[in-house]
């Protein structure tokens, strides 16, 4: 068993926002929150695209080195997950993480953080599998149920993708052969303009 | 006398302050290791919904 992966096919996304939306709808996530986002470049000129960007679940996260209470742990199938009866709103874990995974919600009138909340890969937390403690806290488990996050699933020209790390690299893999011309994907040439390889 | 009223008085005071400090008061570890969870243990996902969620990604491929 390989772990938990997504992966955003960079020609295929059209901003839709579909992705944004189910996971919000899915984990009733508040208002000033979003686990997911599509971020676009080059937005309305030549060469514009557009990638879908949540919690990458790094192998070595870097949101877990810097955890100074360690809420935050890795699943045995790769997937990042915290406690949030542990997290104590500090805030490394934003300032750390490469994709502005971890969000905060705003309690408070002195602008004070909140607990930590961030993409579960649908996995729900450290509470009993689909409790209603889990569901208030992280959102809906639907990998106990064998579903795959529901962004992935919703996709609708499967953009995003989601699951086994073997089989996501399998379908890119596949799709790269069939479209016939390199990855797909950005060097550091292209995200800094020329500069690079 | 009066001294020591006021010392037991103090002795009951911050044993009950102490007390408020234990592991099962807070709820939550108070010494902690660094790099090791400590939180509540995550339930495991079963192997079948594992092997469902495998074959779902593979429904992926199909468009």
């Amino acid at each position: 068993m390989a772990r938990m992966k997504f992966l955003c096919d960079a020609d295929r996304c059209i901003e839709c926002n579909a992705c944004v939306t189910a996971c919000k709808n899915e984990n009733e996530v508040p208002w000033g929150i979003n686990r997911r986002r599509v971020v676009t470049i080059n937005d309305g000129k030549p060469g514009e695209r557009s990638i879908s960007v949540a919690c990458m679940h790094c192998s070595d996260a870097p949101c877990i080195a810097v955890c100074p209470v360690d809420t935050i742990y890795n699943t045995e199938e790769g997937i990042v997950l915290h406690s949030k009866d542990l997290c104590i709103g500090c805030g490394y874990c934003f300032y750390s993480c490469p994709f502005g995974a971890p969000q905060f919600p705003q309690v408070g009138n002195f602008g004070t953080r909140g607990k930590m909340d961030k993409c579960t890969f649908c996995a729900g937390g450290p509470e009993n599998n689909n409790s209603d403690v889990e569901f208030k806290k992280y959102g809906r488990n639907r990998m106990a149920e064998g579903k795959l996050p529901l962004c992935a699933e919703m996709c609708s020209t499967k953009a995003l993708l989601a699951g086994d790390g073997d089989v996501v690299s399998n379908i890119y893999r596949e799709r790269v052969v069939m479209r016939g011309f390199g990855a797909g994907a950005w060097g550091w040439g292209r995200a800094y303009q020329g500069q690079g390889s | 006398m009066k001294r020591l009223f006021v010392l037991s008085c103090m002795i009951v005071i911050l044993g009950l302050s102490l007390g408020a400090c234990r592991k099962s008061e807070q709820g939550r570890p108070l010494m902690y290791k660094k790099g090791t969870y400590l939180g509540a243990p995550d339930q495991k996902i079963s192997p079948e919904a594992l092997e469902k969620a495998r074959l779902g990604a593979w429904r992926q491929r199909g468009f």
